[in-house]
């Protein structure tokens, strides 16, 4: 569903993300970890045609998000870490907009759904104003929803939620992936990506340093001293890779 | 306490001017301070240079009339305060930043602390408004005691009605609670204010129909010489006091004056100092708004121009959205502005005409629309390029978002030139004295009328080109940069867009010219309007081909190559 290959990033002279190359098929969550500035939003980035990659090629459910940007687009939802709204637009509206820019024709019925789901119900008249940052957060979510894509990808998608609100996210995000999504998900919340992930993508310094589910990860010589805890085997690949770097 | 208070307002002062020269940097900042600064040598200082009489003004004859500008003055004076006390909207006077909320509400200071902190604050932009002001009316130092008599008469003017409008909004705030708990200083205040008022209403009514009579100017003198005598006289008096010093002829006639100016600013800072229990409310509304994460500017909620089906061109649904976003910050406030100012030139027309027609005036407003509005009405990329990130993950191409950025504007501005035109039309026989016959001009407005949104189209187009091309120059979103460079800056964007106007249109302007020029000479003025489709159908056409390029430029765009205006 969605294949990136050799994919590189840079920024002047500086390299964000470096010959990337991973794929996710139908049903399958990927977490996407790393250190700060390890390059996971650059590749979000280019993932959704935010940034054009400076190389490689990115293709969802077989459309080049470069050649064939519109088509590819009609296909994703991004989730931002940062929901970026309209503060004019209430909550409807911006279901209305997002309704007929990817065309949904039903969404009348969706929308009902949707702000159940996220707990938006009561909402609709709702400037982004007069929400809190966890609603807004579940705005640009339900927005992205709303046109049932098969390609999510969520960049931090816990920021701001209550309890009840991230259990309900890694709820919806483990229903979509059943229902056949290929999902990306970027996080610091490794206990997140632990819980409901699939597989795991360490990215550093804009290179991928492993790529597996956990038990893999678990199971490489290089990192089985770290035992079967993600945040053990993280700081032991990352630490790796700059003693590998140093050297 | 007021170190900490000065210490603050000291730095900030210096690192917002460290943060203009560091811009300078930017060739974008150096032009427009190049340019800002040969503007106001040209038009200011090069004036002030010169001698009287030398193409400056010589202006010591107004030293006789001193005694009646003062009194003209505090008239007005006495209007703004009036406005001020009945303007139903909150002013800005109290406004605390994100950071004051943070640090000074959470701090152990009082409420009168605060206050005197705001006070001190303020005097910065006083006296940055106080030099403006006495740059631009150098001219007329020769009729003063000197410069420094502007400056500091003219410091003392802005303190006095900047203290009065902060009282006046304290006071009408505590009238918010129950009148029981109304404190004697409100109503002290409130009576003193209705005294004034009253008597010189009374005043002038009394006299309103002999002065009506009068022409504009006669009635001007009318109502000074009303307000040197008798009640008025003594209303006025506070008015009159806080003008002298600016007007004082002499150094010893401003040592004069200064007295009782002084102590109308005192009383004033008194007023304002006890009347600081209201503050709380001020502070607290902040503090909630700060809390909402919403400005003074917040959006109201207002029903959608139209409803927006699910399926169709997605150009229509950018302009439901840019449509929204201009209703829902048109404030009555806002309107009031911009009425405000029609209504003078309706009125000072009117006047004029003995009676006569608004049509000249009209076409002004339709000239005004034309030209001016593209650059003040922007809702499409300009709004919107800080958003670009969510634009580009829309599944549209950068043509279809182009164009839909552009609709909202053009649409607008065409209904108001076009509304304007119509009212003119139906004003035209009215409008006998021009040489051309009600035919003839009817066909020229339906030929400007189809010209208009051709102009207005090309400006904003090449507005969201210069946002797309060099994002730096343009302010985009609600930001808005301040100083001689953002001022030279936007003369150039505004110069530059005119020229790209011209170099686009003058081709075609010439066949269509050539074309109208021959059937006017067979058929008149009505022979224009074929020529005005010619050039119309043209100017389509040269569109149509920007939007294509720039919609592909638009969609290679990377967002981190953009540098939002500061």
């Amino acid at each position: 569903m969605i294949v990136v290959e050799g994919l590189t990033k840079m920024y002047g002279s500086l390299k964000a993300v470096d010959a990337l190359s991973f794929s996710v098929s139908r049903g399958e969550v990927i977490g996407l970890i790393g250190p700060n500035g390890a390059g996971k939003t650059s590749t979000l980035k280019c993932m959704v045609g935010i940034q054009a990659p400076t190389s490689g090629s990115v293709r969802i459910d077989g459309r080049d998000i470069v050649t064939d940007a519109v088509e590819a687009k009609r296909r994703l939802a991004f989730m931002p870490d940062e929901p970026q709204l309209f503060e004019y637009l209430t909550v409807r509206e911006h279901l209305n907009l997002v309704a007929r820019l990817y065309g949904v024709a039903d969404y009348a019925g969706r929308v009902p759904r949707l702000l159940e789901e996220l707990e938006l119900s009561g909402k609709e008249g709702a400037l982004p104003g007069e929400l809190s940052r966890g609603m807004k957060q579940k705005l640009a979510i339900a927005c992205g929803l709303l046109h049932d894509p098969p390609v999510l990808l969520f960049d931090e998608p816990l920021t701001g939620l209550d309890p009840l609100g991230i259990r309900r996210m890694k709820q919806t995000i483990v229903d979509r992936a059943r229902a056949g999504a290929a999902v990306v998900v970027s996080s610091h919340l490794l206990h997140l990506v632990e819980e409901i992930c699939t597989r795991i993508l360490i990215i550093h310094r804009g290179t991928k340093i492993a790529d597996g589910s956990l038990e893999e990860l678990a199971a490489r010589s290089d990192l089985s001293a770290a035992g079967s805890d993600l945040e053990q085997i993280f700081l032991r690949a990352t630490g790796q890779a700059e003693t590998d770097r140093a050297s | 306490m007021t170190h900490a208070f000065l210490y603050l307002t000291a730095c900030s002062l210096k690192n917002r001017l460290r943060r203009r020269l560091r811009r300078l940097r930017e060739p974008r900042y150096l032009a427009g301070l190049v340019v800002g600064l040969l503007y106001l040598y040209w038009f200011v200082v090069r004036n002030q240079m010169r001698a009287p009489g030398r193409g400056r003004p010589d202006l010591t004859w107004l030293t006789s009339f001193a005694p009646d500008i003062v009194v003209g003055g505090a008239v007005l004076l006495w209007v703004v305060a009036v406005l001020v006390w009945v303007w139903p909207f909150a002013t800005r006077t109290w406004t605390f930043t994100a950071a004051e909320v943070q640090f000074f509400f959470a701090a152990p200071l009082t409420r009168r602390q605060l206050l005197n902190y705001k006070l001190l604050r303020s005097q910065v932009g006083l006296l940055f408004s106080v030099l403006i002001a006495s740059l631009f009316t150098g001219a007329a130092r020769a009729a003063v005691a000197g410069r420094w008599s502007l400056l500091l008469g003219g410091w003392l003017l802005f303190a006095v009605i900047f203290l009065h409008v902060l009282g006046a909004n304290l006071t009408k705030s505590s009238f918010r609670a129950p009148a029981s708990r109304v404190p004697w200083l409100a109503w002290a205040s409130a009576t003193l204010m209705i005294v004034v008022s009253g008597l010189l209403c009374g005043t002038y009514l009394v006299h309103a129909s002999a002065l009506v009579s009068r022409p504009l100017n006669e009635a001007i003198v009318g109502i000074v010489e009303l307000g040197r005598v008798g009640a008025a006289s003594f209303a006025l008096w506070p008015f009159r006091m806080v003008l002298a010093p600016i007007f004082a002829a002499t150094p010893s006639a401003f040592a004069r004056a200064l007295g009782p100016a002084l102590v109308v600013l005192v009383f004033n800072y008194v007023w304002v100092l006890w009347s600081d229990a209201n503050l709380e409310d001020a502070a607290s509304a902040a503090e909630q708004r700060q809390a909402q994460g919403r400005s003074a500017a917040a959006p109201v909620v207002r029903p959608a121009p139209f409803s927006l089906a699910a399926r169709g061109r997605v150009e229509t649904a950018i302009l439901w959205k840019n449509t929204i976003l201009l209703g829902r910050y048109v404030s009555l406030r806002l309107v009031v502005r911009v009425l405000i100012p029609v209504v003078v030139m309706a009125v000072v027309f009117g006047l004029n005409s003995k009676g006569g027609s608004l049509a000249p005036l009209l076409l002004m407003l339709t000239v005004f629309a034309t030209v001016v509005g593209p650059f003040m009405i922007r809702n499409d990329l300009r709004h919107d390029l800080q958003r670009l990130p969510v634009l580009k993950t829309w599944p549209i191409s950068g043509r279809e978002l182009l164009v839909g950025e552009l609709l909202a504007p053009i649409f607008l501005l065409s209904a108001i030139v076009w509304f304007l035109l119509a009212v003119t039309l139906a004003l035209s026989p009215a409008w006998k004295d021009g040489p051309i016959d009600a035919v003839g001009r009817a066909a020229l407005l339906v030929s400007v009328g189809l010209l208009a949104p051709m102009l207005i189209a090309g400006q904003v187009i090449i507005q969201n080109a210069a946002v797309v091309l060099f994002p730096g120059w343009i302010a985009t979103g609600s930001a808005r940069a301040r100083g001689i460079e953002a001022m030279g800056q936007n003369m150039l964007m505004f110069a530059g867009t005119l020229l790209a106007l011209g170099v686009g249109i003058l081709p075609a302007s010439a066949v269509a010219g050539g074309l109208g020029y021959v059937l006017y000479l067979f058929l008149g003025w009505p022979g224009l309007l074929p020529a005005a489709m010619l050039l119309a159908s043209i100017l389509v056409v040269e569109a149509g081909l920007v939007v294509m390029w720039l919609g592909r430029v638009l969609e290679r765009t990377d967002p981190a190559q953009i540098e939002i205006a500061e």
